[in-house]
């Protein structure tokens, strides 16, 4: 991308008509845009509604929200991928960022995934990770509001496990 | 000597590559562990194992063992370098059993049963083994919880439009390859979708070590990957039956391990908690 390409602007239009104006580099972090203006063939914004892209899958508030991320992130280096390592470092910028209701960090990550943005979604999935992080497994269903959806069989099969030598 | 073939066939010491044992103190039964390197020479010969699989066993009389080797494999000795290396054939004509003896007072002393490629010269063949004890010096030891609630069927209210639940399951395996072992552990035991996605998700191990003591009916376990270390540590029986074995019975289940170590100083413990697998 050449330096007046990332000058460009682009709008998006969020889920609920709300549209944001950003620049091409700061957005090129979203693999998703980047293909929709490579095949749209849109090459900087304008001021008919056929150069503004729609996400009926996001709505403003996380849109929003995955904008100031990407242009907190705009300068950085593209990491190395190491197929090996799962866990990522989370820097106390990103800490700061995810620091947001389950409900909101949730539809970020479903954001990031639809968008394709991979820095996004691994730092926000390793943030999910680390909350569970210490946890029994009870507290981990009341943070989550998970359901002990185990039938009797299932826990009479799990108390056994722990228990075999009481057999 | 049912128990040392019991022992041999367990999944934990079959399915994995590196494998060492270790009796602590001389001389008591030394004789068990000699029934140990013979039935595992036995399992090796007939189940066409894998080249490159290594089995260590630490013993201080490593040189009256590997004359009763060679004694009891007679018929199948392609070479024998007095109480150094012992060469035998396996029912695979493509791969041969390479007994070496380590001076005891190297790193590596015991003796390491290898399988090599048959048309390989064993001078050819170095096989790269650690030192015996390389856990990580910086492990964190966790503290031990409390388990009792993990029947705790209490249900929070939900609060947001999109939870935990909401995810797609392709979204919670992402969030799984980023746990630890013991996060993982404890997801599974939350609910069965959990379970079986934990369930779906290898882990991989650097080391896997074991160390049982009859003595103090005790138990370490390590389980070490490249990016995170747990360590247990319990010091009652009771303790090792209900946070170390369930913990062994997960991490054979998923885990792929390079190396996996066995040390004990009492056969029935060894027996006992690998009873199960």
């Amino acid at each position: 991308m050449s330096d007046a390409d990332s000058q460009k602007q682009i709008k998006l239009t969020s889920s609920d008509d709300k549209t944001f104006t950003v620049s091409r580099k700061v957005i090129s972090q979203s693999k998703t845009i980047t293909d929709i203006i490579q095949n749209l063939g849109i090459e900087e914004s304008g001021s008919t509604s056929e150069d503004t892209i729609p996400l009926q899958k996001v709505t403003s508030t996380i849109l929003e929200k995955i904008i100031t991320w990407c242009e907190h992130h705009a300068d950085d280096e593209p990491k190395k991928v190491d197929e090996n390592k799962k866990t990522v470092d989370i820097s106390e910028w990103d800490a700061e960022f995810m620091k947001v209701d389950q409900g909101t960090l949730f539809e970020i990550i479903l954001a990031a995934n639809y968008l394709d943005i991979r820095g996004l979604l691994d730092v926000t999935t390793q943030n999910v990770a680390n909350m569970m992080k210490g946890k029994t497994p009870s507290q981990i269903r009341t943070l989550f509001n998970i359901e002990n959806d185990f039938s009797e069989e299932e826990r009479e099969a799990m108390k056994k496990e722990n228990a075999w030598c009481e057999d | 000597m049912n128990d040392m073939k019991e022992l041999v066939e367990a999944l934990i010491v079959s399915n994995y590559k590196n494998v060492a044992f270790s009796k602590w103190y001389y001389p008591v039964n030394p004789e068990n562990m000699d029934l140990l390197v013979n039935y595992q020479i036995e399992s090796l010969i007939s189940n066409n194992a894998t080249i490159g699989i290594n089995y260590r066993f630490k013993k201080w009389d490593a040189d009256q063992c590997m004359d009763m080797m060679s004694t009891n494999f007679k018929d199948r000795v392609v070479h024998f370098k007095k109480n150094d290396e012992l060469r035998l054939q396996t029912n695979n004509p493509a791969k041969h059993i390479l007994l070496t003896k380590c001076d005891r007072y190297s790193k590596a002393w015991g003796i390491l049963c290898q399988v090599i490629p048959s048309d390989l010269h064993e001078t050819g063949f170095v096989a790269v083994w650690p030192g015996w004890n390389d856990n990580d010096p910086d492990a964190d030891r966790e503290p031990i919880r409390n388990y009792d609630e993990w029947d705790d069927c209490k249900m929070g209210e939900p609060e947001y439009e999109t939870n935990w639940c909401d995810l797609p399951p392709e979204f919670k395996l992402q969030c799984i390859q980023k746990m630890d072992f013991e996060t993982r552990f404890n997801l599974r035991y939350t609910a069965s979708e959990e379970k079986n996605l934990v369930g779906s998700e290898k882990l991989h191990f650097y080391q896997v070590y074991f160390e049982i003591l009859g003595y103090s009916k005790s138990l370490v376990a390590t389980f070490l990957d490249k990016e995170n270390a747990q360590l247990d540590v319990c010091d009652t029986e009771s303790v090792v039956k209900s946070h170390v074995i369930p913990r062994l019975l997960y991490a054979v289940n998923v885990g792929t391990m390079q190396k996996l170590y066995i040390q004990t100083d009492s056969d029935k413990g060894i027996n006992e908690v690998l009873a199960p697998l």
